[in-house]
């Protein structure tokens, strides 16, 4: 029989101290039972002194002196089942769907223990989003995390659907999964995601973990290890490929914050923790592929950065952590173009590893190569052709600057439901890079360009 | 060393380095490595603790008469490290957060490198190259100054220039060492007599043409006299022929210092013939359209490649007898 203590000395915000307790665990379950016989469920966060911290899950309101603490001797867990997929779930892993509970195969922990480098397996294979700028110039490797940086008013959340619905392996014949993680959404938004999922029917291959706006600031910060323990689950012991979508995380920081701050913690830079660094890297650390077994973790984490600003503490420690990033761009937004994605900024650490021979096609890296100098003489040119006029330009530069345009309008352009293949996209950079001289194409070999360039193909 | 890397990036490390093969013996380079692992998800403690490992090793080896080079990727990570145990410890913070201690620890850390005589009277040595990843770019941030003021060489990444794809993106300009006095002699030992001279004229070359390039921003290329466009299309040579490697290429990946001595001589080489010909008359067009310059290009690719810079040398020169003699 456990204790239950009527010790509360304190609630606030989130928080509640309770008072001498027998010795409990760091991160131990804590369930709260109120006088009007409800219950609510915490987890402990620090024991360093006389009085126990507990934050509550579902918020503080309606919790009196009067109530029962009751520690339950666990971490927090979530129960994991292959049924999961095809469902959708509350930011605590609760069926919130209407259909019938999900029967655990098996219960885990949510904190994930980190990976030793030395049982990783390298990412090697290609991810297919049919998108082109992400397929085409910053390709996505299964294992890799790489996010999206956008910013209030972008369609990062068309993006990160599209990819859900799109993205694939090549030649494999392992199943591939999405986990998909809102984090601190509105329930308009919500509403959105569910439709475009049942409509699409990529549900059927889907888990979806939705916290709301209005769900307390403390379940945020469970809701991405919960997606991401189902996602290890599926990936590590049912052999899935599996691609978790994490959006937003800057609502999940500003909830650490919001802890941390109601913790009275000295905060760091903006006020968020000293700790966010670490604490967002055991979130995307936990994408990779391990030795020995058949599936693996990919990540697109997609975050807003507030005031479009990059150097902001969550975008920046983010970049730190992750394998690169796509970053959405307003001005290609204001022109109209879906999706703004901005290449020129974008990269992808681990792209190397997953095209050319046998993986994409072994013109991949040149043509992306190319496309990219084009594309940064391009836009450069613009600048100057503002001040002197397009008529002062040489003939080369006009060449480039059209192909600046052009590359924005075919290449980045496509539409929300246009499943590119890799094929499609490196033919489409083909017939831009052959609008060129020849001469202007110097990241591309000659037996290359004999082979794939278009005038040569004719022949 | 790895501090706080990225799981996928060390595994990289982990599983590519028993393939390499050490270009001087020709055995395995893992035979004389040491890899330290610190992912940055595992403790904080583990990756302020990971830095003092690495040196540790490596004046360990050093003591045995070694020459040894440690890489330290990130000593940026390290300080956040020690930034976050500080504010756990509730200390008082210092600037952006940092420690009031960081300077002391940077330079106790950067200190260590060095040259010393061993008890059996060998000579050992440590050289540290530190990585530092300023957020957003901001050289003026803590962790880069303190570093910038203990160490004696720097070779700024630009992302500017990898964004042109641009690779090594060391910023030719914001880079400095200054060892270059000192190993003066080395150099011309090992890379040729003309080395110290060549290096520069090339760098006042560079140098005129980011000047110069704020110009063309505004007026076009096409508006600078024509000894400036040569200028600019030397310094293009210069950048993309010699300061351009492509490290996945086989051959472009590693020059030697008399490879690159020759490369850069062809460049200037081809400078000061073309200035010749054009106080004497020859038109600008016909001096940088020269075909043989695409080949002078590409040669950095080929095995043979000093054969072949002198060849192109002849071509050179007999191009611009044949132009002289036609103006």
């Amino acid at each position: 029989m456990q204790k239950e203590y009527k010790t509360i000395r304190e609630i606030s915000g989130p928080l509640v101290f309770v008072e001498k307790t027998d010795p409990v665990s760091f991160g131990e379950l804590v369930q709260i039972s109120l006088p009007d016989g409800t219950t609510k469920r915490g987890q402990v966060l620090d024991t360093s002194h006389d009085i126990v911290v507990v934050q509550i899950f579902e918020g503080t309101s309606g919790i009196d002196k009067q109530s029962g603490v009751k520690f339950l001797g666990e971490t927090i867990k979530i129960n994991l089942s292959k049924d999961m997929l095809g469902r959708i779930m509350s930011g605590a892993g609760e069926p919130i769907d209407g259909g019938a509970p999900i029967i655990p195969e098996k219960r885990q922990e949510i904190i994930g223990a980190a990976i030793n480098p030395y049982s990783r397996d390298s990412p090697l294979e290609f991810i297919q989003t049919g998108i082109s700028t992400i397929d085409g110039l910053n390709t996505l490797v299964m294992g890799q995390k790489l996010p999206i940086f956008s910013g209030a008013g972008l369609p990062h959340n068309d993006i990160s659907l599209q990819i859900a619905r799109q993205a694939q392996t090549l030649g494999t014949d392992r199943d591939f999964a999405v986990v998909f993680c809102a984090m601190g959404i509105t329930d308009e938004e919500a509403q959105y995601f569910m439709a475009d999922f049942e409509r699409t029917g990529a549900l059927s291959r889907a888990a979806v973990f939705m916290n709301l706006a209005s769900d307390p600031a403390v379940e945020r910060l469970i809701t991405p290890r919960m997606a991401l323990t189902t996602a290890e689950y599926l990936a590590f012991e049912k052999g899935y490929d599996v691609l978790v979508i994490l959006t937003d995380m800057t609502n999940y920081c500003e909830a650490l914050r919001q802890i941390g701050a109601a913790r009275e913690e000295v905060p760091g830079r903006r006020g968020y923790p000293g700790y966010m660094y670490t604490d967002l890297a055991q979130i995307y650390e936990r994408a990779g592929l391990i030795k020995g077994k058949s599936g693996s973790v990919t990540q697109i984490p997609i975050l807003t950065m507030p005031g479009d600003d990059i150097t902001h503490p969550i975008p920046d420690l983010t970049g730190y952590i992750t394998e690169g990033q796509i970053v959405v761009s307003r001005d290609l937004h204001r022109k109209g173009l879906y999706p703004p994605n901005f290449v020129l900024p974008s990269l992808s650490r681990l792209m190397n590893a997953g095209i050319g021979d046998e993986k994409t096609r072994e013109d991949h890296k040149q043509v992306s190569d190319q496309l990219y100098a084009g594309y940064a003489e391009g836009n450069d040119l613009r600048g100057l052709v503002a001040i002197v006029g397009k008529e002062a330009l040489s003939e080369r530069d006009q060449k480039l600057l059209e192909f600046a345009d052009e590359f924005e309008e075919r290449f980045v352009t496509q539409g929300r439901e246009e499943n590119r293949t890799i094929e499609d996209t490196l033919e489409i950079g083909w017939d831009m890079l052959s609008k060129l001289p020849e001469s202007a194409l110097t990241r591309i070999d000659r037996k290359t360009l004999e082979k794939y360039h278009p005038a040569y193909r004719k022949k | 060393m790895g501090c706080g890397e990225r799981g996928n990036e060390m595994t990289e490390v982990l599983t590519e380095f028993p393939h390499l093969k050490d270009p001087k013996t020709g055995g395995p380079l893992m035979d004389k490595t040491v890899l330290i692992a610190n992912t940055s998800n595992m403790p904080v403690a583990a990756r302020e603790a990971s830095v003092y490992t690495g040196i540790t090793l490596a004046e360990y080896y050093r003591d045995q008469g070694y020459d040894v080079a440690m890489m330290a990727d990130s000593t940026s990570r390290w300080a956040e490290a020690m930034r976050e145990i500080s504010s756990r410890l509730e200390e008082m913070p210092g600037e952006e957060g940092y420690p009031a201690y960081l300077a002391a620890r940077l330079s106790e850390f950067y200190e260590r490198a060095g040259r010393v005589q061993t008890k059996n009277d060998e000579s050992g040595s440590v050289t540290v190259i530190g990585a530092v990843s300023p957020p957003g770019g901001d050289f003026s941030e803590p962790v880069t100054q303190n570093t910038l003021r203990i160490v004696k060489v720097f070779w700024a990444l630009d992302s500017k220039l990898a964004q042109k794809r641009h690779f090594p993106a060391i910023n030719w300009l914001n880079s400095y060492s200054l060892y270059n006095r000192s190993l003066e002699d080395w150099y011309s030992k090992n890379a040729g007599e003309e080395w110290n001279d060549s290096i520069k004229v090339a760098m006042a070359v560079l140098t005129e043409e980011s000047k110069l390039q704020e110009i063309v921003q505004l007026v076009g290329s096409d508006a600078l006299p024509e000894d400036q466009q040569l200028t600019l299309e030397v310094a293009r040579m210069l950048r993309e022929f010699y300061l351009q490697q492509n490290a996945f290429h086989d051959v472009d990946t590693y020059c030697k210092i008399s490879s690159q001595s020759k490369f850069l001589g062809i460049i200037l080489h081809y400078k000061d013939l073309a200035e010749k010909a054009m106080s004497s008359g020859v038109e600008f067009e016909k001096v940088i359209g020269l075909p043989i310059l695409e080949d002078i290009g590409r040669s950095k690719f080929e095995d043979n490649m000093v054969e072949l810079l002198d060849k192109y040398d002849k071509v050179l020169v007999d191009n611009f007898t044949k132009l002289m003699e036609e103006a």
